[in-house]
């Protein structure tokens, strides 16, 4: 909001009308009548009116102060994420600018093209979920529900992301127990939850670890779903916490982090969306839990 | 340019390359392998080891690690006292005077932003490499 910016020095020039707008009866009268001060009627509704001026005032500062505090809020928010999208950005220009000027040898070419395009495609994620995130916050996402068989599903996240747990030495599986089971859900939306929480795991599961993704119908027609993973888990303290707007658990370094923060918020909102909850599964650390119930309007 | 030049050193360099970001890793290792040895890392992890084990002759470090910060690498590599001085050269997104500041306070050599053309890190690598075709350190 920028004009809480000029609202505020505004409201300070009124106030300041008002002081001399108090003033200003006994002055006239003074002059007037030769005479100090007006009858006592007079001299009470007429201070009633200007601190009844002035308290509206007060209140509007109030308001003004808050919205001056959302202001900067947003500000940070700003620099942060212009950061994060300009880092891959950045690191993107190194590898096209090195193609370009022949400095990457022919055999590297397409490697190194290819990981550009990674980076690309890692903003226009962060891009498409700022947008949907402001969608899903003011209740205007677009629902297309409809039936999905739950293997596929899991299937097709652990597809996407298959490339970068073998990069990272990590295993990742669905498993393979489960049954044919259906849920009536967004498709989309469920997978970007989906492939979220399997990002955030593998970000966190050290090198030999495991991330497995579970999905089933319980028997009153719930469908459940968790990613469990064998990394250092999330300190009980900020369990909850964890699938508030902008969160992290922060290190000392608070310059750059591999993720927005918005991840998780993103999958809260999203599950929310459903008339379904989402949390982390109580447990002892090392090892991560995260679950999500999506209910179902008949058991399917 | 992509030719093989004649290189001023006795050996091709040890660049250790520590970057978060796989996209400058893999851009680093293909662009300059041909002139440098590269190793490169996501993290700190293990740096110290990696010091001892791959000894660099001068190690790239991107000043905004997620978890222990590039400044707080270079500090430790000085503290730890190597027989001979690893000259470091700062990678950052950050255009801000106390980044740069801060990072010379540690001991760094040399900074460069991103986006940063490879001929101007090549350029930067080889001036701090200088001492290395001047006086080669003995091997062994």
């Amino acid at each position: 909001m920028p004009a809480a910016r000029n609202f505020v020095p505004r409201l300070a020039s009124i106030e300041r009308l008002s002081y001399v707008l108090l003033a200003l009866p006994f002055l006239t009268d003074y002059i007037e009548r030769g005479r100090w001060p007006r009858g006592p009627r007079e001299w009470v509704s007429e201070t009633a009116a200007v601190l009844m001026i002035l308290l509206f005032i007060w209140t509007l500062r109030g308001a003004g102060r808050e919205l001056e505090r959302l202001e900067a809020a947003r500000k940070d928010l700003m620099q942060a994420l212009v950061h994060d999208m300009k880092s891959p950005m950045a690191a993107v220009q190194v590898a096209l600018s090195a193609v370009l000027s022949k400095s990457v040898p022919e055999r590297h070419r397409d490697e190194v093209l290819g990981t550009a395009l990674d980076g690309c495609r890692r903003t226009v994620d962060l891009i498409e979920s700022l947008l949907d995130l402001e969608q899903l916050e003011v209740g205007r996402m677009p629902m297309h529900k409809r039936s999905l068989p739950i293997p596929p599903l899991l299937e097709a996240v652990v597809r996407e992301s298959a490339p970068l747990a073998a990069r990272a030495g990590v295993r990742l599986e669905t498993d393979p127990r489960m049954g044919p089971a259906f849920i009536e859900a967004d498709e989309e939306l469920l997978h970007r939850v989906l492939h979220n929480l399997v990002q955030n795991s593998l970000k966190y599961t050290p090198a030999d670890g495991v991330v497995t993704l579970r999905g089933r119908v319980a028997q009153d027609g719930t469908a459940l779903f968790e990613v469990a993973d064998t990394g250092p888990g999330i300190p009980a303290p900020y369990r909850g916490k964890v699938f508030e707007r902008y969160f992290r658990v922060e290190g000392k370094d608070q310059s750059r982090h591999r993720g927005t923060g918005l991840g998780l918020y993103f999958c809260r909102l999203a599950v929310e969306a459903h008339g379904g909850r989402i949390q982390v599964a109580d447990g002892p650390e090392p090892g991560c839990r995260i679950e999500f119930s999506i209910p179902q309007r008949e058991g399917t | 340019m992509n030719t093989v030049q004649e290189t001023p050193w006795p050996r091709r360099p040890r660049v250790l390359v520590v970057d978060d970001d796989s996209v400058i890793r893999r851009t680093l290792e293909a662009a300059l392998s041909e002139r440098y040895e590269i190793r490169c890392a996501p993290s700190g992890e293990g740096l110290l080891a990696l010091l001892e084990g791959f000894d660099p002759d001068l190690v790239v470090l991107d000043q905004n690690l997620p978890g222990e910060s590039g400044t707080s690498l270079c500090r430790r590599i000085r503290a730890a006292g190597r027989r001979r001085r690893v000259p470091v050269l700062f990678l950052t997104a950050n255009r801000e005077a106390e980044g740069f500041l801060q990072a010379f306070d540690e001991g760094a050599d040399a900074y460069l932003t991103k986006p940063f053309e490879m001929e101007e890190l090549r350029d930067r690598m080889d001036f701090l490499l200088v001492p290395l075709a001047a006086h080669p350190p003995a091997e062994g």
